[in-house]
């Protein structure tokens, strides 16, 4: 089969437990290992970036990677030939000059995780070390973007703009097969969500080797691990990664003005991913 | 631009061999007082916008049969390199020599390297009891932080970024001082409290912090380890390598491992590697997420490399 399979989400969205899970079941291994093949997955990085386009993005503009994406993402599907290449990213669906940054050629399928912007915006602010209220700006910034190409950390610049213009890019531009699973699903229902996270992906799983992944993948499992032997993607501001996974905290956490700000930036794009503003 | 008349060229030291130029590279250290014998030259000029009998290419990189490069950016401009001695600028568009410098220390440097035959390793070095500590490390993970640690800790820097190594006649390699001032990002310089050394222009619109160590290194020095360091997990470990695992990876350890193929030196950056890995020690060395305990991953540097 071969090609691209991007799980595209707004940062803290459960893109990462998803492509855990379905690392696991492309090598036949049965129980989630947070540090093994997420150290091996082919990334957006830099170091791959850099040897495929024979430059340094630190010292390329950020227009200038962008241009170099179509070549990146087709070279590194090129060479991976049949094998699937299961692909995290958070930028938005968008083009540079008219170019779609991700070429469409490279690509088999497209798994786009979304979460309740009210919970994003609690988690956000845990990830980032920041308050909600810094959060809930990020999210509503259209310049948002995640890593610059000088910072001490291995990422592609990728841009996000508001939380918004991710969500209606990618459900309503992108020209990719796309599956889109709503965290809240996944966190209810794994079995399900992850089942068809697989047939997408057009991964092959035995029923034994998908309840097993399952089973490795339960939250407090995966923050168990993160507490022993620490997880290679955290950010250094970050106290843990693996945190609650949970749904509707927001509930809890947001006050009356921070979810009433939130479902007016977003309501459009709430209600298109099937999230229901409560104060509007 | 600020050109000098014929003859009354620039000289730098660059890679331990004399760069000359017309054009001021600014962040280049000057060549010392005295002949040299052995010059790479650099120039402005006319460059091709593609060559004719192109083996390897990427939207920036050209690679001829007959081993010339030519490296091309789209609005700023073209580098043609021959032969490991002459590197042709022409510019796309109203350039700054700084910007010049950020490429000529980069792919440039390790087109010309690869053409003279060094083994360029991405990697920084610093002296440590009179022998190279060579760290290696895919980009983003910090290697040029943890060089200027330990630079910071009193010791010499050879290279930073590129390491050139070139083999002796007794079999053992030496790493050849590169020349060039540290550049840091932000995240690097504030850690290690250098946020107010100067300026440096890496691309119009973009700087780094300029960090110039006391003292570089002069000499040729003989590679004592190689630490391949990663940033995983919260502990700052060191693990011996042996047999293949030393080398698994390639192109994590050697500069533009695909750009040295082309040249004709995949075969030489295996075998390069696999007779360093005879010599020397080579460790993985895990630094923890916390830039904040840089000097304990330094010190454990240090400690490796006065054990061997």
């Amino acid at each position: 089969m071969g090609g691209y399979v991007f799980l595209a989400s707004y940062p803290k969205s459960g893109n990462t437990w998803l492509r855990l899970m379905l690392l696991c079941a492309q090598a036949g291994q049965a129980a989630v290992d947070i540090n093994g093949l997420e150290a091996t997955a082919p990334g957006l990085t830099r170091p791959l970036f850099d040897e495929i386009v024979g430059g340094d993005s630190e010292d390329l503009t950020l227009d200038e990677i962008d241009a170099l994406r179509p070549f990146y993402h087709r070279e590194v599907a090129r060479i991976a030939g049949d094998r699937t290449l299961l692909c995290r990213t958070h930028d938005r669906w968008r083009a540079a000059d008219g170019v779609p940054v991700i070429p469409p050629d490279a690509c088999r399928a497209v798994i786009y995780i979304t979460r309740d912007p009210r919970d994003v915006a609690v988690s956000l602010a845990h990830y980032e070390n920041r308050s909600i209220d810094a959060a809930i700006i990020r999210m509503a910034n259209p310049h948002a973007r995640v890593a610059t190409q000088w910072a001490l950390r291995p990422d592609i610049p990728q841009v996000q703009g508001t939380w918004s213009q991710h969500v209606l890019s990618w459900l309503d531009d992108c020209p990719i097969p796309l599956l889109h699973l709503r965290y809240e699903d996944m966190v209810s229902d794994a079995a399900t969500a992850f089942a068809r996270a697989i047939r997408t992906a057009g991964l092959q799983a035995s029923d034994a080797l998908i309840a097993s992944i399952l089973d490795s993948a339960r939250f407090y499992r995966l923050r168990k691990q993160e507490i022993e032997s620490g997880y290679v993607a955290r950010p250094a501001a970050t106290a843990a990664f693996f945190r609650e996974g949970r749904a509707g905290q927001w509930r809890e956490r947001l006050s009356a003005d921070q979810i009433r700000r939130i479902e007016q930036d977003h309501a459009i794009a709430m209600r298109r991913a099937g999230y229901v503003p409560t104060q509007l | 631009m600020n050109i000098s008349p014929p003859g009354r060229a620039h000289r730098y030291f660059y890679f331990g061999i004399c760069l000359t130029s017309r054009v001021p590279l600014p962040a280049l250290l000057p060549w010392p007082d005295g002949d040299a014998d052995d010059c790479i030259a650099f120039d402005l000029g006319r460059v091709p916008q593609s060559l004719p009998d192109c083996i390897y290419e990427t939207p920036l990189v050209q690679i001829s049969a007959r081993g010339e490069a030519l490296f091309r950016l789209a609005g700023f401009g073209c580098f043609l390199v021959r032969g490991g001695r002459a590197v042709v600028f022409e510019a796309l568009a109203d350039v700054l020599p700084e910007e010049i410098v950020t490429f000529l220390t980069a792919t440039i440097a390790t087109i010309l390297l690869y053409q003279r035959d060094f083994l360029p390793l991405h990697a920084s070095a610093v002296e440590i009891g009179g022998r190279a500590a060579v760290i290696c490390a895919p980009t983003g993970t910090g290697k040029s932080t943890l060089a200027a640690a330990l630079v910071r800790r009193g010791h010499r820097l050879i290279a930073d970024d590129i390491a050139a190594l070139a083999l002796q006649s007794d079999g053992s390699w030496h790493v050849v001082p590169g020349g060039m001032t540290m550049k840091l990002g932000p995240d690097s310089s504030e850690t290690l409290g250098l946020s107010a050394q100067p300026h440096i222009i890496v691309r119009r619109g973009q700087v780094k912090r300029r960090f110039s160590p006391k003292a570089h290194a002069d000499a040729p020095l003989a590679v004592g380890a190689v630490f391949r360091l990663t940033a995983l997990g919260h502990v700052d470990a060191l693990q011996r390598l042996s047999g293949i695992a030393c080398i698994a990876g390639v192109e994590d350890i050697v500069s533009k491992h695909r750009i040295g193929q082309a040249l004709g030196r995949g075969t030489s950056q295996f075998a390069g590697l696999s007779a360093l890995a005879s010599r020397v020690p080579f460790y993985r060395l895990h630094r923890g997420r916390d830039l904040g305990s840089l000097d304990r991953t330094a010190r454990v540097v240090e400690d490796a490399m006065g054990r061997d």
